[in-house]
């Protein structure tokens, strides 16, 4: 498993917060989206985040097109965990995202 | 807008994640625009990036779909069939094993073949790119003489050189050993230039050597030097006497050189040392400069083709026929692929490789027979299984998947087998054969490639067919559905596997009964005859000399104890030869020619020939004597004593008129004498160039020595050609058509083993099948002894058809092996009802097995099956 950049760990750490799509999570971390989406896609490609997409009907009922929603796996819990736990101040990154 | 620029950025995203990256973007965009323009436009910039990168961003990820795929697909149905594969070692290991040697015989069988014709052999370089050269005039082809290869050895612009030998049988004389006899080849200047050769020792000829004013320098064969000289260190620069002439042996050749023509390397037929041709023209006792006895071979310019060889030497042709209209009549050259004569047409070339190819793609075909039977039948038993696989939601590309993969594991499994078979058999034909022998690759690519495509298609299409949409069938039926739509299949490749099996047992039977037959024609007394072949070319005697020195071996041998008597005679007991003869009221033009022995009075006692009437001419007498072979071939009229003939033996224009004094019996176990192919005898006054001396004895073995020492007294300067029991010579004469009597049975008992499994595995499928059938059949009270019947029955009829096409397809077969090959006896009804027996019986035997099988069903049992 590759190293995880801070812009890795920003993005476990808002997806951890609860900012599952990736508008919300560039949104947060106020990192521009030609950063937020490759950190994305390598995150889940190293197995960190795994992704979903809404089903046809929740986006029918919102008039918009079908999201991708992100989620972290058991090994992403684990890393953020671990860098949680050197870097104390991580934590404290973003806030938690309230009810949509 | 969005959308189409969306579409041409994802041409950069990896085609599977495509239709995925457009619409997460679609939605991500959306999702911005509720927040402003601002927004939509700064999220919308991270769009190219993201479709730049993806393809190393998301690397991993395919990576690990891959692996994913990997371990639940490809790498679960290795496990599967690996699984399968265990459970049933049986049919993987007669599947590799009928694959195996199918390959394996057919690619041994073809390398052997294309070694004699086209292979390397040592000491040449580049054999392929050096064909054959011959005269071809009066509707055949010739080699040159002497005065012609003068003329051939000009060349052509697209000739490199020329390479000419001719064979001739020597005297040498090496300090320290007896004088041998050996045979050896006068070549030209260029003849090691041309062929590559490299020596073992010392230099070989070039053409500095090849002028009469030349000291006369020779080379020799690795096999002489080492096995009669003794492998001395200091051979070359040693002077030796050839014939009668100081020469010095130069050099030797590579090891297991054997020139052109000859591909006996250590045998009597291997040359044994090579002369300059400018020698031949006044060497005593050769052949004379216009005998045609110079085999030649072209060692052509890159890219050339044989006709612009034979146009450009169309010139020299033309000379050639100047310098004799007759013989060499609207002459030209032809140049032909190594091995193959030229004289052959394409009908005769056709059948010989058809006879010689036969045998071994037979093999082939009964292996891939037996592999498609056993697959069909694998697949039947399968059918329910794969449709269980089709139920649980496996696609048909899985199935696909899961049983190319079990055609590939039979594949390698029959792939090593042939592999490990190719390395034994082709061992074993080196130590028979004299050639190197490579693996063809072009012929095992094709053998295994048909076996491939065999197993491949009656490993895929059955069961596809099981598992077309018919799930519920397959699951109802438990395969039996799918065994009687391809029963008819596996019956028909049974009868195919038989009646090839009974072809191949036939061809096998002739040559070994061939081989029997030449055998039994060793008659009692022939272990009981010494002979020394002597040859007086090879000095330059004078006939005086030549009558003296057999008059003082006769004298001498008769003077030994041991000795019953002995005669001499100019045919040797492999060789033949011909008289002209004319009859009472014979046209002066008349060309009748007919065997002839030129013999001593006391040959007929030596040889066992017996006299039916009249007498033996006497020493000195013009008078001969005939068989009644002779006799009945021209209806001569009685008395027959007394009649007189014109002869005229070859060699000899002298035509001599000669009263008939005798009738003498066929030669006891003459392989002639079953044709009995009429003989004359003439006196043997003059002692001509080969003389063979037979001696009666009951200690004949011993007495090699004894004679050999004899002949020394007599003459140490005349080596014999060779001394041995006439029981050798027979036994040489038999051992070629033992080697292809041996590779023929090896190919039959192979052949019948094959179809024998084959056979009993179709007989045990149709068992296995019919198991609860039986079971009703033993509960409604049949006895086992019924059961066996009606399974033997089933096998019956199949072997019973099988040899019924066997022997229809056979008599063309038979009447060929009639024109080609007049030794053997193809119309031999005993052969044929012995071949048609030992393959029922063995197939009987292979049907009895699952017979019992059937008969020991026991029906509660029988009756719980499906």
């Amino acid at each position: 498993m590759g190293s995880l950049s801070y812009t890795g760990l920003f993005v476990l750490q808002a997806l951890a917060q609860g900012h599952k799509f990736g508008f919300d999570i560039m949104d947060v971390t106020n990192l521009p989206s030609g950063t937020i989406y490759p950190a994305l896609r390598r995150l889940e490609s190293l197995g960190l985040v795994r992704s979903d997409w809404e089903t046809d009907k929740d986006a029918r009922d919102n008039a918009r097109p079908r999201r991708r929603y992100y989620e972290l796996t058991k090994p992403g819990r684990e890393q953020l965990a671990e860098a949680e736990s050197r870097y104390r101040a991580v934590s404290k990154l973003f806030p938690k995202r309230g009810r949509a | 807008m969005t959308n189409i620029l969306l579409y041409i950025l994802s041409l950069l995203v990896p085609r599977r994640l495509r239709a995925g990256w457009r619409e997460e973007w679609r939605a991500e965009i959306a999702a911005a625009r509720r927040h402003g323009a601002l927004k939509a436009f700064r999220i919308s910039l991270g769009a190219p990036l993201d479709a730049l990168t993806s393809r190393w961003t998301t690397r991993e990820r395919e990576e690990s779909v891959w692996a994913s795929a990997w371990q639940g697909g490809w790498g679960s149905d290795l496990k599967q069939t690996a699984r399968s594969i265990a459970r049933s070692p049986g049919h993987v290991a007669t599947v590799s094993l009928c694959l195996g040697i199918g390959i394996a015989v057919c690619t041994s069988a073809f390398s052997i073949l294309n070694a004699f014709l086209y292979g390397d052999r040592p000491g040449i370089v580049d054999r392929s790119g050096m064909p054959r050269l011959f005269i071809y005039a009066n509707e055949r082809a010739a080699d040159a003489s002497l005065d012609e290869f003068a003329v051939v050895a000009e060349g052509s612009p697209s000739v490199i050189s020329i390479a000419a030998e001719g064979r001739s049988d020597f005297s040498i004389r090496v300090p320290g050993h007896d004088p041998m006899h050996v045979v050896g080849a006068f070549v030209n200047g260029a003849f090691f230039q041309t062929l590559g050769s490299t020596p073992l020792a010392g230099r070989l000829l070039s053409p500095a050597d090849d002028r009469p004013e030349a000291p006369l320098a020779v080379v020799i064969s690795h096999a002489f030097w080492n096995g009669r000289l003794g492998a001395p260190s200091d051979i070359v620069g040693r002077p030796v006497v050839l014939g009668d002439r100081e020469a010095v042996i130069v050099g030797v050749a590579p090891e297991g050189f054997t020139g052109l023509a000859s591909d006996d390397v250590d045998g009597p037929g291997g040359y044994k040392v090579y002369v300059p041709m400018a020698h031949a023209r006044t060497w005593p006792g050769v052949r004379s400069p216009q005998a045609s006895w110079f085999n030649m071979a072209a060692r052509l310019r890159d890219g050339v083709e044989p006709a612009q060889v034979t146009a450009e030497m169309q010139p020299l042709a033309a000379r050639l026929e100047g310098m004799n209209p007759q013989r060499r009549k609207d002459a030209r050259f032809i140049v032909m692929a190594n091995g193959l004569a030229p004289g052959t047409s394409n009908a005769a070339l056709l059948g010989m490789v058809m006879l010689l190819m036969s045998a071994p793609l037979t093999v082939l075909a009964i292996g891939c027979a037996n592999v498609a039977n056993l697959q069909l039948v694998r697949a039947s038993l399968r059918a329910r299984e794969l449709a269980v696989r089709a139920s649980l939601g496996a696609s048909r590309g899985q199935i696909v998947r899961l049983l190319t993969l079990e055609a590939a594991m039979l594949s390698i499994g029959g792939f090593a087998t042939a592999a490990v078979a190719i390395t034994v058999l082709l061992k074993i034909a080196e130590l028979v054969l004299p050639v190197p022998i490579n693996v063809d690759f072009r012929v095992l690519l094709f053998s295994a490639g048909v076996a491939l495509a065999i197993v491949a298609a009656t490993g895929l299409l059955p069961a596809l067919a099981a598992t077309r949409g018919r799930t519920a069938d397959g699951l109802r039926s438990g395969g039996r559905s799918i065994a009687s739509g391809n029963s008819r299949v596996r019956r028909g490749l049974v009868v195919a596997q038989v009646s090839l099996c009974f072809l191949l047992l036939l061809t096998a039977g002739i040559f070994t009964r061939g081989l029997l037959d030449e055998t039994s024609m060793v008659p009692p007394h022939a272990s009981s005859i010494t002979i020394a072949e002597l040859r007086f070319d090879i000095r330059n005697y004078v006939v005086p000399e030549r009558r003296r020195l057999l008059d003082t071996l006769e004298a001498r041998l008769r003077a030994d104890s041991r000795v019953a008597n002995v005669g001499l005679t100019s045919v040797s007991p492999n060789g033949w030869e011909q008289s002209r003869v004319w009859l009472a009221g014979d046209a002066p033009d008349l060309e009748r020619y007919e065997d002839s022995h030129h013999v001593t009075p006391s040959f007929f006692d030596t040889a066992n020939i017996t006299l039916v009437r009249g007498r033996i001419f006497a020493p000195g007498e013009t008078a001969i004597v005939v068989d009644q072979a002779f006799i009945d071939e021209h209806q001569l009229r009685e008395p027959v004593l007394g009649q007189t003939v014109k002869v005229a033996f070859e060699g000899d224009q002298q035509i001599r008129i000669a009263p008939i004094v005798g009738v003498a019996s066929p030669p006891p176990g003459d392989s002639m004498s079953a044709n009995s192919s009429p003989t004359i005898y003439l006196p043997l006054d003059q002692a001509p160039r080969y003389v063979g001396l037979w001696v009666r004895t009951p200690y004949a073995r011993e007495m090699i020595n004894v004679v050999r020492e004899t002949l020394a007294q007599a003459d140490p300067n005349l080596p014999a050609v060779s001394i041995r029991t006439l029981e050798d010579h027979y036994n040489e004469d038999a051992a070629f058509l033992g080697y292809i009597a041996g590779a023929a049975s090896g190919i039959g008992i192979v052949s019948l083993l094959l179809a024998v499994s084959g056979l009993y595995s179709v007989i045990a499928f149709f068992v296995a099948l019919r198991t609860s059938e039986f079971g009703v059949r033993v509960a409604l009270g049949a006895r086992g002894a019924d059961i066996v019947r009606m399974v033997i029955a089933q096998a019956g009829r199949l072997v019973l058809v099988g040899l019924g096409v066997g022997a229809v397809l056979g008599i063309p077969l038979l009447v060929g092996f009639n024109a080609t090959l007049p030794l053997t006896k193809p119309f031999d009804p005993v052969l044929i009802l012995t071949v048609t027996a030992i393959l029922v019986l063995t197939a009987l035997a292979a049907a009895w097995v699952p017979a019992r099988r059937a008969a020991s069903v026991d029906a509660s049992v029988a009756l719980r099956t499906d």
